[in-house]
């Protein structure tokens, strides 16, 4: 109990320094946990966003679909597999699409065109189209269609006008339908807006004699951080000739981005630990130094060098837990309105990036245990070993010398 | 089988190597028995403190051995030396003989702990020692707010507390004024006297000197004339 109270004591003998030490400590974990909260936040927000684009959290397709999109390629009684799919509790939402490459045509002009077919009563439940609908209104109409304001433009083709959209059937035959025109929207995403076209599948599936099939079963499920938790469940539904995507197979850009994010945050907060830690040993062997006297007296008196050693430690543990509470106490003070009420993009100036880089309008920062654990169990590991290298001077050095030893 | 507590035979210590090899003791051979007060004196740089850290198991000998209690040193491992020392024997510096953040009593107490005494007798053992140095009063004084001779009547009194067989002491009034060295000796010859400790100091101080039973004088390394005890 004496040794820790040393220990303890010993910290208050320079003031100034335990401080300044705890407080790189304290300060190091409050940019680490911020800097992670903020990632871990952003991550799923991000995830809901570009997934509620077009791809869904997972998809069931036809095995060889992702490879060709062929309209032949479906996946045939999608209904039904919905129903079976909605049993499930992991999952909150599913919807079948249809989907080829149509020519849109309106008097003399043609474009080519994603052609989606969808169930206007459940397709909002897995994107968000519906509610970027600019003009007009969402597919109201078993023969009407939204198009991108983009391509509504270039056909120069608005609300009520009719469309006559040209593909070919599962045989290979031309096929046409020719909706109304309910709806453009406008998503801020380039790609969409000048190419697609939403039209209600009923009407497509006849066209293209697909019966009940769907090229995508879209599947929103509760956990979309944990694919592989839901897969297994899911997995046993999935028809033989189909495979079960997730949204890192789906959209890899946005999990390359998240990885290549976590990389490169990595580099930052492992840069600042060593920064840190570094500083630490420099006060540690200086420490050392000035205490030579100090142990030679102790080891004089019979202390062993391991339980001077151990002296040590402890002063490093309780150094540690000064600046981990120190570090605790700032990031609750930081994170709790934060959590509360988010930061918006607006002020981080990313407002204009938001749409194409799939940002959310506003980030909470989330605290799991990694963030509180990361930046406390690294630093302290740096602490340990900056204390053994510390301690290397005290078996190095004779204990005379020690005894003999002018500051 | 002697009754010598401290044998050194033929002890040579040597720092360093070829031209700038200081020979610190030559070939000292020197007995100390139980209960003596001894002095080691001599003109600075002749090798006391060498011959106390020999004897205390602070330092090894180039050649020549050391024995306590017919027990050769250099047959000790560093933490049976560091047990050694604990349980038998009692240091006072010159200087910084304490532990700067722990009170008069802790820094007792903190030699008890050590040597494994139960938690409930430690700070009766720790205010007995110190009451018995003289410093009762200063029990829960830092060394920081004590004087010169209070602190090392600290000193003593922690390096008693084990009741040990040796108590070696390298110029303990060196910082005291002549008054402060006399109640010091006072104190360390009472100790002698009534528990036989053996006392072996290293000083350039008469005062200390006339309180001893023996001295050994050291010139160059070697001892020059050892009195009968
Ligand atoms: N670590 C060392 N390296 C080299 N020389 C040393 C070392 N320690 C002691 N010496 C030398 O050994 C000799 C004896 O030193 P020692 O300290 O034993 O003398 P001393 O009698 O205690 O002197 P003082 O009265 O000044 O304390 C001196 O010449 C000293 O310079
Ligand atoms: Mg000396």
């Amino acid at each position: 109990m004496l040794s820790v109270t040393v220990a303890w004591r010993n910290l208050w003998r320079n003031r100034r320094r335990t401080l300044l030490t705890a407080g790189a400590v304290g300060f190091a974990v409050l940019l680490v946990q911020l800097g992670m909260s903020f990632q871990a936040g952003s991550y799923e927000p991000m995830v809901e966003v570009s997934t509620r684009f077009s791809s869904g959290h997972m998809q069931i397709q036809r095995d060889d679909y992702s490879d060709d999109p062929r309209v032949e390629r479906f996946v045939s009684d999608s209904t039904k597999l919905r129903g079976e799919l909605l049993a499930l509790p992991a999952i909150n939402a599913v919807s079948s699409r249809t989907e080829t490459f149509g020519l849109v045509t309106k008097d003399e002009r043609s474009y080519g065109a994603l052609v989606v077919g969808v169930d206007p009563l459940v397709d909002p439940s897995t994107s968000h189209l519906s509610e970027q609908v600019s003009r007009g209104t969402y597919l109201e109409d078993p023969n009407s269609a939204i198009i991108g304001s983009a391509l509504a433009r270039n056909l120069r083709v608005d609300v009520g006008d009719e469309i006559v959209i040209l593909c070919s059937d599962v045989d290979g035959s031309v096929a046409f339908v020719a909706p109304t025109v309910s709806g453009v929207f406008e998503t801020g995403n380039d790609t969409l807006d000048r190419s697609l076209v939403q039209v209600p599948r009923e009407l497509i599936n006849d066209a293209l004699m697909l019966g009940d099939g769907a090229h995508r079963v879209v599947i929103m499920v509760d956990q979309p951080m944990l694919p592989d938790r839901s897969q297994g469940t899911i997995a046993p539904l999935v028809p033989p000739t189909a495979s079960l995507l997730d949204w890192r197979e789906l959209m890899p850009e946005i999990s390359q981005s998240i990885r290549l994010d976590k990389i490169s945050n990595g580099i930052v907060y492992g840069t600042l630990t060593v920064i840190v830690v570094l500083s630490i040993a420099n006060t540690f062997v200086m420490t050392m130094f000035e205490r030579t006297r100090e142990f030679g007296m102790l080891r004089a008196v019979g202390m062993r060098n391991s339980s001077i050693f151990g002296m040590f430690l402890t002063e490093t543990f309780l150094m540690w837990l000064l600046g981990v509470a120190i570090g605790y106490g700032l990031s609750t003070c930081a994170l709790f309105p934060l959590i509360n009420f988010g930061v918006g993009m607006d002020s981080m100036g990313m407002d204009q990036f938001a749409g194409l880089l799939f940002l959310p309008d506003r980030i909470y920062p989330a605290v799991d245990l990694k963030v509180i654990l990361v930046a406390p169990i690294s630093i302290g590991i740096g602490m340990v070993l900056s204390t053994m290298l510390a301690s290397i001077r005290l078996y190095r050095l004779s204990l005379v010398d020690a005894l003999r030893y002018q500051e | 089988m002697t009754d010598a507590v401290v044998q050194l035979k033929d002890v040579t210590r040597v720092y360093g190597q070829g031209n700038v090899a200081v020979h610190a003791l030559q070939e000292v051979t020197v007995e100390i028995y139980r209960g003596e007060f001894v002095c080691v004196v001599g003109p600075s740089g002749c090798g006391k403190s060498t011959m106390l850290h020999l004897i205390g198991g602070l330092d090894s000998p180039t050649s020549g051995t050391v024995t306590l209690e017919d027990q050769d040193l250099s047959t000790y491992s560093n933490n049976e030396l560091s047990d050694l020392r604990l349980k038998r024997m009692g240091f006072v510096f010159q200087a910084f003989n304490l532990i700067p953040v722990l009170s008069a009593s802790e820094n007792v107490e903190f030699i008890l702990q050590l040597q494994g005494v139960e938690p409930k007798d430690r700070k009766a053992r720790a205010l007995e020692v110190l009451d018995s140095v003289g410093l009762a009063d200063a029990a829960n004084r830092r060394p920081g707010e004590l004087s010169g001779g209070q602190q090392q009547r600290v000193a003593v009194a922690r390096a008693l507390v084990g009741s040990p067989l040796l108590l070696i002491a390298d110029e303990p009034s060196a910082n005291l004024d002549s008054t402060t060295t006399r109640e010091l000796c006072e104190l360390l010859q009472t100790i002698n006297r009534e528990h036989r400790t053996t006392i072996l100091i290293a000083t350039h101080d008469s005062v200390v000197m006339s309180y001893s039973t023996r001295t050994i004088q050291l010139e160059d390394g070697k001892i020059r004339q050892a009195d009968a005890a």
